[in-house]
């Protein structure tokens, strides 16, 4: 064998024999990193959606009536929600994250990014979703504003809005859209 | 090359002081600085590099006869490569270990191309006995892991007024945030090689007695890198 057919046999022989060790480890680990990340996941949900039960990310890209605002949304199987909708304030990059509960009542509500000017808002749009906690879809715009900060305001309602609305779509949707979520 | 002397003693120890990787050899500069902002960063870094030295040490020597020259390099990457994937997936796997993973970010897949494993396969696993090459890797990592260690040290407690995230409160009038930024890791640095380069005057090895084989620069200096500096210690 000459010397390029040798460097060439080995190089291959040492990839396949890596790429199926690998594998092995992969198959090993795989479903370990898996739980982890869900776990991960189910406790950033909590802040916002606190239930035990499975949960679902839904694939929303099936849901063609969605409001364009929404950008994630996981199902719970004891009917609850938690939506994520990236929206604009004042300034656009107001990111919300809502839970929703089967009654269409929220559970928490968080900002998870704001682009709104600091000197007029004081940050106070990351705790302003304390005050909507039990409120339903309807009852959202009585909700007092943040002082000065209409638009800031009215941007978060609007997320809380057409996060409840996403909500209404997935629960009318046929069982068999629901079932395109992905773990 | 200086003839290796494969006491099985020596080369335990030697990678602590005189053939330190980071301080002597110069090997593994960009994660030493990167992740040496916290204590426990280091930790992770030192003993993940320090696993994967010691099997890819192993690996490399069984199969250094079975290696052609001309590809010995890509073959080492593999290697690498894959006993840096198994570290990073167990890692990524253990509750236990899954905040080090998260802290040492990139760095942990860049352990791949860390200078001083494909470096010890180049100068000391393809040229060595299996049980020898893996003593060398826990030497070589144990004085990784010790350099790390230590620069992190500095540069935590009194750059963060901290030790391993806990607060060191009574320091924090006193800390120096300079050394937790990355000048501060240069400064550092070249403080500590200095210090250890007072320690080893005479006895640590020259560049040119150990790195010119494997140096890719090789070709364009022709071996003289490191002809100045032992001219200059022997002044």
């Amino acid at each position: 064998m000459n010397k390029t057919a040798k460097s060439i046999v080995v190089l291959t022989v040492i990839s396949l024999v890596v790429a199926v060790a690998l594998a092995g480890v992969n198959a090993f680990t795989a479903p370990m990193i898996e739980a982890a990340e869900k776990e991960a996941t189910r406790q950033a949900l909590a802040e916002v959606y606190p239930s035990e039960a499975n949960f679902d990310q839904l694939d929303i890209s099936k849901y063609s009536s969605l409001p364009t605002t929404v950008t994630e949304a996981y199902s719970f199987e004891d009917g609850g929600y938690v939506v994520k909708v990236s929206t604009s304030g004042f300034n656009a990059g107001l990111v919300v994250i809502c839970g929703i509960d089967a009654e269409g009542k929220i559970t928490g509500a968080k900002c998870l990014a704001s682009g709104e000017t600091e000197s007029i808002t004081g940050k106070r749009e990351y705790t302003y979703g304390e005050s909507f906690v039990g409120v339903s879809g309807s009852a959202i715009d009585g909700v007092n504003a943040i002082s000065g900060a209409t638009y800031t305001s009215n941007g978060y309602k609007k997320a809380l809005k057409d996060a409840v609305a996403a909500t209404e779509i997935f629960g009318a949707a046929e069982p068999e859209a629901k079932e395109g979520g992905v773990a | 090359m200086k003839k290796t002397t494969n006491n099985p003693l020596s080369l335990l120890i030697k990678g602590l002081l005189l053939e330190n990787p980071v301080f002597v050899l110069v090997l593994g500069t960009c994660p030493t600085l990167a992740v040496t902002t916290g204590v426990k960063g280091a930790v992770g870094m030192g003993i993940a590099a320090t696993l994967v030295l010691i099997c890819s040490n192993i690996v490399i020597s069984l199969l250094k006869k079975i290696i052609p020259d001309t590809v010995r390099i890509p073959s080492y990457i593999i290697v690498i490569a894959g006993f840096v994937t198994v570290v990073q997936m167990i890692m990524q796997a253990l509750p236990a270990l899954k905040s080090i993973y998260e802290l040492l970010g990139v760095y942990l897949p860049l352990i791949t191309v860390n200078c001083i494993i494909l470096g010890r396969a180049e100068m000391f696993a393809n040229k060595n006995t299996v049980k020898d090459s893996a003593l060398d890797g826990v030497g070589m990592g144990l004085g990784f892991t010790a350099a790390l260690i230590s620069m992190a040290l500095i540069r935590e407690v009194l750059g963060k007024a901290s030790f391993f995230d806990i607060p060191l409160t009574f320091l924090e009038p006193y800390k120096i945030s300079f050394l937790a930024q990355p000048p501060g890791g240069f400064f550092v640095f070249g403080v500590l090689i200095a210090i250890v380069n007072v320690i080893t005057k005479g006895k640590a090895p020259f560049k040119k007695d150990f790195s010119c084989e494997g140096c890719p620069s090789a070709a364009l200096c022709h071996g003289k890198c490191g002809e100045g500096e032992e001219k200059e210690a022997r002044e």
